[in-house]
């Protein structure tokens, strides 16, 4: 079952969060991402006043904030750095989970995880992890200089990268 | 928007007005954001990497000194709505910011927040 946020409205009744895709063109780039907000009625900036006939757009900061995170994912892809769902799909392919994924690229042991959850929050790291994901040979590289990865599970995700390969 | 003349009267009416936003947000009351100042919010976010806790620490640090047009002295609006310049985060960004604060309710509505499009003056500012 579908679990609705509800929050509620200036009269205070309940309403829905919604979610739309919102689009953004900026710099010559055409960004689109998944927004939240709630609607309300609208007030005129000039005069203050409530009009009762028409419902517009409303952002709570909690909703703003996870906006913001949304947007700046979309920003990041657009500037050439790997998608969540880009880094998702590479993990399943070869069957790597996110940490070891992350301990491969010389991340702190949540990145990966952190990443597909909430987003690319840095341009350098994103655009990192999408050189490597079109390269299998600069894993297969970091994956035999890491430490902290035993031996047999190495030689498993080396014969899985390479095999496509091969 | 009216720019009220610059008397004492006036410069204690948008102090009241600052402290009532001061209280609201220690209160709890989160700002909320119309879609105009959130695309707004975008470009700012964009541009200089400014975030919606940024645009609350400009409002809660406000003063006369930063007035620009408002209040509607005839009190009849839903909102009491005041326009500002001011800057914010580590750049030190210089945005004109228009919200409202709620009459009949607790809600501080943010209006506008963006760069200004002309040189802005400040009316109460010396």
């Amino acid at each position: 079952m579908e679990n609705k946020k509800v929050l509620l409205n200036r009269e205070n009744k309940i309403t829905e969060e919604l979610q739309a895709t919102a689009y953004k063109k900026y710099k010559g780039l055409n960004l689109d991402y998944i927004e939240v907000f709630y609607v309300d009625y609208e007030v005129n900036e000039d005069t203050g006043l409530i009009n009762r006939d028409k419902t517009t757009k409303h952002y709570t900061k909690k909703q703003i904030e996870r906006n913001i995170k949304a947007l700046k994912n979309a920003y990041n892809i657009a500037k050439g750095a790997a998608s969540p769902l880009e880094i998702i799909n590479f993990r399943n392919k070869y069957q790597i989970s996110a940490s070891t994924f992350s301990i491969i690229l010389g991340f702190s042991k949540n990145t990966i995880s952190n990443i597909e959850n909430e987003g690319i929050t840095s341009l350098p790291s994103g655009r990192l992890i999408k050189m490597c994901l079109e390269n299998k040979n600069i894993i297969y590289q970091y994956l035999q200089l890491s430490d902290d990865i035993d031996k047999n599970k190495k030689v498993e995700i080396s014969r899985r990268l390479m095999e496509e390969i091969i | 928007m009216t720019q009220l003349p610059y008397t004492s009267d006036n410069i204690t009416l948008i102090q009241d007005f600052l402290d009532e936003t001061r209280k609201r947000i220690s209160a709890g009351v989160e700002i909320t954001f119309t879609q105009k100042a959130n695309n707004e919010l975008e470009d700012l976010v964009l541009d200089f990497d400014i975030d919606v806790q940024d645009i609350e620490d400009a409002i809660e640090n406000l003063t006369p000194d930063n007035y620009y047009r408002g209040i509607d002295p005839s009190g009849k609006a839903d909102f009491e709505v005041c326009a500002f310049c001011t800057t914010v985060g580590e750049d030190n960004v210089q945005i004109y910011l228009k919200y409202g604060l709620e009459v009949n309710g607790l809600q501080i509505l943010l209006f506008s927040n963006h760069v200004p499009d002309y040189p802005m003056i400040h009316p109460f500012k010396n």
